[in-house]
């Protein structure tokens, strides 16, 4: 199932500046293992460790937060945009 | 002096820029300062000869190229609250009261001063944030006096009054089908794709900062002393934080002799994950969704929640949250007991602190400081209810006699007796 991702401002350089990145994958932590053959050293950087997500990076698939569902497990459909940005705002 | 900005967490530095986070790790970029240098060029006789604002701390503030803005912001009343002190059992009580800042009558002024400097030094003729309510009327109020262009997105369901003292401004405001946190997300995408400074986005290394000037007014409002123990409201964890770092940075540049302060936390129970944080031990923050009247403090994914969990804990504070039930009465009880009309985020400090100290975490001898953040006429609607049976009469004293009945006496003396 190929799924759209979108990396954000300074996130981008994770994917070596690409605009867009499609991937298949059945859940946002297979599709990000999945980028890190593509993009090496992926997810060191966007990962605490294998199954928690960064603390000031969130991803959103369409306009929800993975936090709110089942984080790195969440499953992903064909024609989801998943966007990757920096959760360091606000206050 | 050199200022520059750094990861705490990998020790990346840069020179100031509008940016917020480190491109090596993520994390989150922080003003840094020389502290050794400052500390042969800052004292106490220095300061107190200058004007009675919050840029008389400014070299310990980013510093500004276009010199020390002229909105005369902070250096807000320390309070000596006696009254509610006998009513809390707590006779070295204080207040510190931001209800009165200026000019919008919050906390937020102080960051907007900050930002909006810095927003000014880097060319940014746009602005804007993602709010609670305070923060835009901050916002609003300052970029229209420097003839900023402000955007301002609050969300849909925000109180009325703080809409309304927003509107009044020449100000671009929007309402967000959302809560804050979808805002947020939308006010960080506004930054990589339009020529704008967000003031807690992109210019949120210079804005944070804005909040030490708190706990430097309260240092030297004491006699250049530290207090014993603090009670902060929290939402994005950001001033609690900074407050840790004001009285870290009084210590380090020999303004005041080292002593410890613990910091307690104060949250809505309808949003209280930085509570939940402390009070669990937990590793990392859980977010949740905003279910509470406390709209300020209604942050459910707190940036600096982690850092504000650790500031607490590593001061020998606690963190707790009440009722919105609480809350109000706590307004009330501020209100009468002291003549401080609190917006909920107060409330909430207030309602805190009683449960605090319940539980033996406070110390009632202690020197304590409640910070109140913001002015209840932006949450009047609250408290409304105290105005559902009042009396009307005709312009007689026979009738004026009438209403005068026993119960609204015995309300009027018991106030009096506190």
């Amino acid at each position: 199932m190929s799924v759209q991702f979108e990396f954000l401002g300074p996130l981008r350089q994770v994917v070596h500046g690409d605009d867009k990145v499609v991937v298949a994958a059945g859940t946002i932590g297979e599709a990000l293992v999945e980028l890190d053959g593509r993009y090496p050293g992926l997810t060191g950087r966007l990962l605490e460790s294998e199954d928690t997500l960064h603390r000031h990076i969130n991803i959103y698939i369409n306009e929800e937060d993975v936090r709110f569902k089942e984080q790195l497990a969440t499953t992903v459909k064909p024609g989801d945009l998943v966007t990757v940005i920096s959760a360091i705002a606000g206050g | 002096m050199t200022q520059i900005l750094r990861c705490r967490s990998c020790g990346y530095k840069t020179e100031f820029k509008p940016d917020t986070v480190c491109p090596e790790c993520f994390n989150p970029l922080e003003v840094e300062y020389d502290y050794p240098a400052l500390r042969s060029q800052l004292s106490r006789d220095d300061i107190a000869r200058r004007p009675t604002n919050m840029w008389r701390y400014h070299e310990l503030l980013p510093a500004v190229e276009g010199g020390v803005p002229e909105i005369a912001v902070g250096w807000t009343p320390l309070i000596r609250a006696r009254r509610l002190g006998r009513v809390l059992d707590m006779p070295n009580l204080y207040l510190k009261n931001d209800a009165v800042n200026f000019p919008s009558l919050s906390f937020k002024d102080r960051v907007v001063s900050v930002a909006l400097a810095k927003a000014v030094d880097f060319g940014f003729e746009q602005v804007g944030c993602a709010s609670t309510g305070n923060l835009a009327n901050a916002l609003a109020a300052q970029a229209s006096v420097l003839g900023l262009t402000s955007i301002i997105l609050v969300p849909e369901d925000l109180e009325q009054q703080k809409i309304v003292a927003t509107a009044c401004y020449k100000t671009h405001l929007i309402k967000v089908r959302g809560t804050y946190d979808d805002i947020n997300r939308l006010c960080t995408e506004l930054t990589y794709r339009e020529r704008i400074g967000i003031v807690n986005v992109n210019l949120r290394p210079y804005y944070s900062e804005g909040s030490k000037t708190v706990g430097f007014e309260i240092v030297e409002q004491l006699g250049w002393q530290l207090p014993d123990q603090v009670v902060v409201p929290m939402a994005g964890g950001s001033l609690i934080s900074k407050l840790g770092k004001a009285f870290h940075e009084v210590v380090q540049v020999g303004l005041v002799d080292d002593r410890s302060v613990r910091i307690f936390g104060a949250q809505a129970t309808g949003c209280a994950p930085i509570a939940t944080l402390v009070k669990t031990g937990a590793e990392e923050l859980v977010p949740v969704k905003p279910d509470t009247v406390v709209k300020s403090l209604s942050i459910g994914a707190p940036a600096d929640g982690l850092r504000a969990a650790r500031t607490i804990v590593e001061s020998g504070g606690w963190a707790e949250d009440v009722s919105d039930e609480d809350t109000v009465r706590a307004i009330v009880l501020l209100a009468e007991t002291e003549g401080i009309f609190a917006e909920t985020a107060g409330g909430v400090t207030v309602a805190v602190t009683e449960k605090l100290l319940a539980q033996g975490k406070l110390d009632r001898e202690a020197v304590t400081v409640l910070c109140i953040t913001g002015n209840g006429l932006k949450t009047a609607d609250l408290v409304a209810y105290r105005t559902d049976e009042l009396p009307v009469i005709e312009p007689k004293y026979s009738a004026y006699r009438e209403c005068r009945d026993p119960k609204m006496q015995m309300e009027a003396n018991s106030v009096s007796a506190i």
